[in-house]
């Protein structure tokens, strides 16, 4: 049996360019120094390759309350507005058709992007994969605390937002 | 070595056989058996074919369950590692599986079927890696899309080290990830088809194994059924249209060399389905109707599949006449079978009910007659049944479908049991008597 090297090295590289382009496209969201904490609900079915996982949804995908939301948005991509109340929580402040310019905004609000649909915005953070160990705990919390849940998530400068973690009990640092 | 340069295996091993047989019957001394036993390699040649092939399913089975380990432990989630800790694992298991494969395969080790089962090994690993890496960095998606890398990403090692098992692999998960975007998604890859049977194929000829070219095929079929059964407008035309492109893609497939096992019964299989359940009367009303005033053009483009499947089947058709056909000749039941398809896409062209109606009956009598007669020639048991079940059920239908009187009926039913059995009785006697003739 005679295997060509470089065409194996090729196959390999392709597998390691298939992995890294699944990380990359949200990693300087993931590797952003200040991240924004998020208010969750839960739901939690079964994934065949990946174990469990919980989809998420957050108060601020439901937005057409909030001031510059109006019916044309929906099923558009729009930005929304975050701004932080004094525990450290991001809520909805505004909605946005376009990514501000420099100066629309306050100078501690963020800007994630989503798309609007139906069924509130998506923001690209609903899946949290759940470690199996940990599953009756994070059950649990959301079930009977979903007000302590919080969602750690990193936002890049376009918006784009990826989730990093859960806190089980409340913002950490926070009183 | 003068005569042939690569005697084959089988060559080989009998040759040792014999070796041992004139040395015990002291033909030829210690001497010259040692010296053929060098010349030919003997000493290098595994025990024999049969517990080659054993091992490598041992292997090919070991691979395969230390692979569903590998995905049922990251499915577990290995909560207990740091994220960094994880990618690097998995992505030192991933070129450590690749890489042993390759130590295994070189000519100083000589362990192939441990390096194909190290490399499939490899495979599932990768598959886990996508999984754990979704898990790690929270990634969101269709299940349909994991799998479609995963099979993306080892259809590459595939070809690379000429693994058979990955290439299998490779097919049924895509497979996976094409139906859960049909079905669970509600939306079609207007690519899959081509790209699966083109690699699917290549593979098979390239690899010589039929086998390989057969699976590709039910992959090919599977996915064109599915998405015509899901499709949103007309179903039937999309599925009279592409079933007859596959009979004539897999009919022109089994003169290839190296042609997938059974494509030529699947298209006969294919062709034969295809005329009879269209050669209802109500159900050609219906047929033509469902066309409405469009153009043929027009249902032709409309939908990807349907060129698809003519464009695939003119290509390897013209391939099997530069090939195949013009060395060996069509035998006649290929030769009906596709006057029969020609038929009915003719009558479906022109858009008459009752002419459709009739050219689905002709073309379904045609095959009938054309399996009668090559299992009766041929002494092939299995078409002249199938040919005689095709009669007796086109037949049947017609009489239970049109509007005749009980007594007409009665005797067509005793005379068709009745011409049946004796044909049976005679193909079987005649078989009996070739198989006992000196």
């Amino acid at each position: 049996m005679k295997i060509n090297g470089f065409a194996l090295l090729a196959a390999v590289a392709v597998q390691l360019a298939i992995l890294g382009s699944m990380v990359a496209a949200k990693g300087p969201a993931r590797f952003s120094n200040d991240p924004v904490y998020l208010q969750v609900a839960p739901y939690d079915p079964y994934s065949i390759l990946s174990g469990y996982y919980a989809t998420l949804t957050y108060r601020i995908a439901w937005i057409d309350t909030v001031p510059g939301w109006d019916d044309s948005l929906l099923a558009q991509t729009v930005y929304v507005e975050l701004s932080p109340d004094e525990n450290g929580a991001y809520s909805a402040r505004y909605v946005h058709a376009e990514f501000p310019r420099d100066g629309e905004i306050a100078e501690d609000a963020r800007i994630i992007r989503g798309t609007s649909t139906s069924r509130g915005v998506v923001y690209g953070i609903e899946t949290y994969f759940v470690p199996e160990t940990e599953r009756e705990t994070v059950e649990t919390a959301l079930r009977e605390r979903p007000g302590e849940v919080f969602a750690e998530v990193g936002i890049d400068r376009r918006g784009v937002a990826a989730l990093r973690t859960l806190h089980l009990n409340g913002i950490p640092g926070s009183h | 070595m003068a005569g042939n340069a690569n005697p084959s295996d089988r060559f080989l091993r009998q040759l040792r056989t014999e070796i041992s047989a004139w040395t015990a019957e002291g033909l030829i001394d210690g001497n010259t058996a040692d010296a053929l036993h060098r010349r030919y390699r003997l000493d290098a040649l595994p025990h024999s074919g049969g517990s080659r092939a054993f091992l490598f399913t041992v292997y090919i089975i070991g691979a395969t369950l230390i692979g569903g380990g590998i995905i049922s432990f990251v499915a577990a989630n290995w909560a207990f590692l740091p994220a960094p800790v994880k990618v690097t694992g998995l992505v030192a298991l991933l070129l450590g599986l690749h890489g042993l494969g390759y130590y295994l395969a070189l000519p100083a080790q000589n362990r192939p079927g441990l390096a194909q089962a190290a490399f499939l090994a490899g495979a599932f690993a990768f598959g886990a890696c996508i999984g754990l890496f979704s898990q790690i960095f929270h990634l969101e998606g269709h299940f349909s899309t994991g799998f479609g890398l995963w099979a993306l990403g080892i259809a590459f090692t595939a070809f690379a080290v000429r693994s058979i098992p990955i290439a299998h692999l490779a097919l049924a998960v895509s497979l996976i990830a094409y139906f859960g975007q049909v079905f669970d998604r509600g939306e079609s890859i207007w690519w899959y088809l081509p790209l699966v049977t083109c690699l699917g194929l290549g593979f098979a000829y390239w690899t010589r194994v039929p086998l390989t070219g057969t699976a590709t095929l039910l992959v090919a079929i599977a996915a064109t059924l599915g998405t015509v059964a899901t499709s949103h407008y007309n179903p039937s035309n999309e599925f009279f249209v592409t079933a007859v492109g596959l009979s004539l893609l897999l009919l022109g497939l089994s003169y290839l060399p190296h042609a997938p096992l059974g494509s030529r019964t699947l298209g006969l299989t294919l062709a034969a389905l295809t005329a009879y359940s269209t050669s209802f009367l109500g159900g050609g009303r219906e047929f033509v109707r469902a066309m409405g005033s469009r153009e043929i053009s027009e249902i032709l483009t409309e939908h990807y599949l349907l060129p698809i499947a003519f464009l695939l089947s003119a290509l390897f058709w013209g391939a099997a006449g530069g090939l195949g056909i013009l060395r060996r000749g069509l035998s006649p039941l290929v030769v009906l079978a596709l006057s029969g398809n020609g038929l009915l896409l003719a009558a479906w062209i022109a858009q008459r009910p009752f002419g459709f109606t009739v050219a689905a009956n002709l073309a379904t009598a045609m095959l009938a007659a054309g399996m009668l007669w090559q299992g009766a020639h041929r002494g092939e048991r299995i078409t002249y049944w199938s040919g005689l079940s095709l009669a007796g059920l086109l037949i049947a239908s017609r009489f239970l479908e049109y509007d005749t009187g009980l007594l007409v009926k009665s005797a067509v039913f005793i005379g068709c049991g009745v011409a049946v059995v004796i044909g049976g009785l005679r193909f079987e006697q005649q078989v009996r008597t070739q198989e006992t003739a000196p």
